[in-house]
């Protein structure tokens, strides 16, 4: 079998994963926000709930007096279509109120990746092996950029770079200038994590045989790290890059706030307080499909860039 | 049957009621005595967005101060309670009360370019006060028999005199849009074009998330006459920028980066007022105060017991409580009527609260003598619990730490327990749909506090219940019908005495207001006094 067609087979394995995980994450929220306290009706009409007419027009008008099955059913089919709903809180169709605001936090969380990873290889390609006070040095920066809480680092930037020097604006999505602080809070925790793995496993890499292989051919010190020992890593911190997607999502939810940032956080945030069913459904489906989409490039890029992936799956 | 749904809209809009302040430390930027100048843009920071535009869909009271940019209303209310021309350039009430005959201005424009007239009028009134339609507000016109439009005269027939409906017809809930997009209904929550006002202000844009973009209306000449200019307003452009979190919000302005915030939390206020570059204005006291309503019902038992409810009143002392938290940013309330309101039953300052050796008396005379190994009272084996449940988006401000040290008074004074708890609204509005809650805190807006008070506790709010304070909800039927003025101001002081003092059905906490801080170079804020709440825009300008 040819390496391109194990590719192939990995890639539609994955996809029919990522299809059943959409239909399992998109009835498991549908059930359970029917299951919560608080009818539909109430969320809708709050007090106004006791008005037969007004509470009979609302369950008309949303189809809540069809049988549960028949209202699940039209909801996938919906969900096929494309079609998320209308907002029982916004008066607004939930794929206008979704839509806009995926951009920007794609961009928050985007930058904030890429920012991380940066930083991370920039530490472990500077530090791996450079003895135990740097690295103890280096874990307790790590551990703290893990540790301290999203809000309260994205209240002291703004406090500094925005309150006093004034270098960035405080609020708002216009522009390169007013991503950088929100981007930089998000970026933290990522960073320390990635950081934190990158240089173990590197660490780990040089007391391997083959190391000290090249090492013979003379390759040594910053090279040596840059050109041998990422590589080396670069597949097992991508999965564990991908899998930082549930921290970059509880710190977008925060950082979107402190920074008045439009964004998927604030409205997820919005909609769970308010009981606004059909847009948490939404962007619990968005982020199971990011989380799906992200794991599954994952996994591609790793049989890419890993020749024995490759070969172990033809064995 | 009159359903008045204005108080339970303006129970919704606990969610945004901002923080309160006392006059003591305020200044008013009224002071300055600069000529205005035209031009220049400023940027307000709101704690929330709001989730509807539309007038008649506007449930958040907070929200009527964007609102209030976009669209006029038919008669104006002045910082003294009357009412003087905006739209209606003159109108006329019959003797019996009956019949409002309006005279409309003949030059007012809609941003659409369509014509106000009477028939717009009429048509967006009929709308509101068809409860098909859902509006909130349908309550606040329950009492139109008819409405008729003939060029500019609108006459509104009412079934019977209703002292409440110039106020109404003052409110922002009322206020009038372009009637051809009228039947989008909540389609215009959400402000595109089709939104269209006679106010000094145009929506530009709309980022939703974001902020809101406001244009001057370069036509605007309908201004109401008691505002210091006519013609159109003095800013090309007002921005309404949404930040939700409290030190995001005073940092902005601190900073210069935003011109004005409202939703000043009571904690940043004194950090606000050292600062020379900006000004601090409290708004007026002027809806009903920020309390505890508690429900009177059997299924409450044993507080459906006054005694027992006026007991668990006098068993902490408000004033230190709220000197404690807020540092003298608050006020103390003593009824359920804001202070600076002409309807303030002024005998009730003094009169009750903080008398736990009375409240003790009465809760051994209720049987409630022995107590448990917590220092709980207890009858029959029963501790003495009182519930307070408040849903919690509307907790802010400080107001847990204030609800916190009541239970922590009242255990401590008295031996009662209170269990305090903060569901989600839905959880919350559901309790109360079906009568099963037993203290509510919150402040319920208003529009007209006799229409509150039949809206509150006779119409769907706490209607669910059999039960209700009948003698409140008489004197403020009464209070309506009444085309005397003296009788009105007895039926208003009447339910006061009967709803805190008699009955402690309603246990007033601190008093509500919207403050605003703004930098020194925004001058000509004010507040709206049909809502309480910051005005519009209109007489606002900047120096540089």
């Amino acid at each position: 079998m040819t390496s391109g067609s194990v590719l192939l087979r990995g890639v539609a394995r994955r996809l029919a994963g990522a299809v059943l995980l959409l239909w399992a994450a998109a009835t498991l929220t549908f059930v359970g926000l029917r299951l919560l306290p608080g009818s539909v009706e109430s969320v809708v009409l709050g007090v106004h709930v006791n008005d037969p007419g007004l509470a009979g027009q609302v369950r008309a008008s949303l189809g809540l007096d069809r049988p549960f099955a028949v209202q699940y059913g039209d909801y996938l089919l919906g969900l096929l279509r494309g079609d998320l709903g209308r907002s029982y809180v916004l008066n607004a169709d939930v794929s206008d109120v979704v839509g806009s605001q995926v951009g920007p936090t794609l961009a928050l969380a985007g930058s904030a990746v890429v920012l991380a990873g940066a930083i991370a290889w920039l530490i472990a390609v500077l530090s791996a092996g450079a003895g135990r006070t740097t690295e103890r040095i280096l874990h307790v920066i790590e551990l703290l950029a893990i540790c301290l809480p999203t809000f309260w680092v994205g209240a002291l930037l703004q406090l500094g770079f925005s309150f006093n020097l004034q270098w960035f604006p405080s609020v708002g999505a216009d522009g390169f200038s007013s991503l950088v602080l929100p981007m930089l809070t998000l970026a933290l925790p990522v960073a320390g994590l990635l950081s934190q793995y990158m240089r173990e496993e590197m660490a780990q890499a040089l007391r391997q045989p083959w190391v000290l292989t090249v090492k013979s051919r003379g390759v040594s010190g910053f090279r040596l790290r840059a050109t041998h020992l990422v590589p080396h890593v670069a597949v097992s911190s991508l999965t564990v890059a991908g899998n930082t997607l549930g921290l970059l999502i509880g710190g977008a939810v925060i950082v979107e706030s402190v920074f008045g940032r439009p964004g998927l956080g604030r409205v997820a945030l919005d909609a769970v307080t308010g009981s606004d069913a059909p847009v948490t459904v939404a962007v619990v489906l968005i982020i199971t499909a990011a989380y799906v989409l992200i794991t599954t490039a994952i996994d591609v890029a790793a049989l890419v860039i890993d020749p024995r992936l490759r070969q172990e799956a033809t064995s | 049957m009159r359903t008045t749904l204005a108080a339970v809209a303006g129970l919704l809009s606990l969610t945004t009621l901002a923080a309160c302040s006392s006059a003591s430390t305020s200044t008013t930027s009224g002071a300055d005595s600069a000529t205005p100048v035209s031009g220049g843009s400023i940027t307000w920071a709101v704690a929330a967005e709001p989730s509807c535009f539309a007038p008649a869909f506007d449930d958040v009271l907070a929200d009527r101060a964007i609102t209030r940019n976009v669209v006029d209303s038919l008669v104006y209310q002045e910082k003294d309670g009357t009412y003087t021309p905006w739209l209606a350039s003159a109108w006329e009430t019959s003797k019996d009360g009956i019949t409002y005959t309006f005279t409309l201005r003949d030059d007012v424009k809609f941003s659409s370019g369509a014509t106000l007239d009477a028939a717009a009028v009429k048509a967006n009134l009929d709308y509101t006060r068809d409860s098909a339609h859902g509006s909130s507000y349908a309550g606040l016109l329950g009492s139109v028999k008819d409405i008729t439009a003939d060029k500019n005269t609108l006459t509104i027939t009412l079934s019977q005199a209703d002292s409440s409906l110039l106020s109404s017809l003052s409110s922002v809930a009322l206020g009038i849009i372009d009637p051809a997009t009228i039947d989008d209904g909540k389609d215009l929550c959400t402000p595109g074009e089709k939104l269209s006002g006679s106010g000094p202000f145009v929506i530009d844009s709309y980022t939703r998330g974001s902020q809101v973009v406001l244009k001057q209306n370069a036509d605007y000449a309908w201004a109401p006459e008691s505002l210091s200019h006519d013609g159109p307003a003095y800013l090309d452009q007002v921005t309404y920028k949404f930040i939700a979190e409290d030190s995001t919000r005073t940092g902005a302005l601190q900073s210069g980066q935003v011109d004005a915030i409202s939703g000043v939390p009571a904690l940043s206020v004194a950090s606000l007022t050292k600062n020379q570059k900006l000004t601090y204005t409290d708004g007026p006291a002027s809806s009903t105060t920020f309390g505890f309503t508690v429900n009177g019902s059997s299924e409450n038992a044993p507080w459906d017991d006054a005694e027992l409810r006026k007991a668990f009143r006098d068993s902490f002392d408000l004033d230190t409580i709220v000197n404690a938290i807020y540092k003298g940013q608050k006020t103390r309330a003593w009824s359920w009527v804001g202070k600076d309101s002409a309807e303030f039953d002024t005998t009730l300052k003094d009169s009750w609260g903080n008398d736990p050796s009375a409240a003790n008396a009465a809760l051994d005379a209720a049987g409630w003598s022995t107590r448990d190994s917590e220092g709980y009272r207890t009858k029959d084996g029963k501790r003495l619990r009182l519930k307070i449940t408040y849903d919690a988006d509307s907790v802010r401000d400080q107001r847990d730490t204030l609800v916190e040290a009541i239970q922590d008074a009242a255990k401590k004074n008295t031996g009662i327990e209170v269990d305090f708890t903060t569901p989600t609204w839905a959880a919350l509005s559901a309790d109360i749909a079906k009568g099963d809650w037993s203290i509510y805190p919150g402040s319920y807006g208003k529009v007209d506090y006799a229409n509150s008070v039949i809206g509150t506790w006779n119409g769907y709010f706490y209607g669910a219940n059999a039960w209700k304070p009948t003698k409140a909800v008489d004197l403020a039927t009464d209070a309506i019908g009444a085309t005397d003025p003296a009788q009105y101001k007895k039926d208003l002081d009447g339910i006061q005495q009967y709803l805190v003092k008699d009955q402690a059905l309603f246990v007033p906490l601190v008093e509500s207001t919207f403050p605003v801080a703004a930098s020194n170079t925004l001058h000509g804020n004010g507040f709206d006094y049909s809502s309480g709440v910051p005005d519009g825009n209109y007489n606002v300008w900047v120096s540089k």
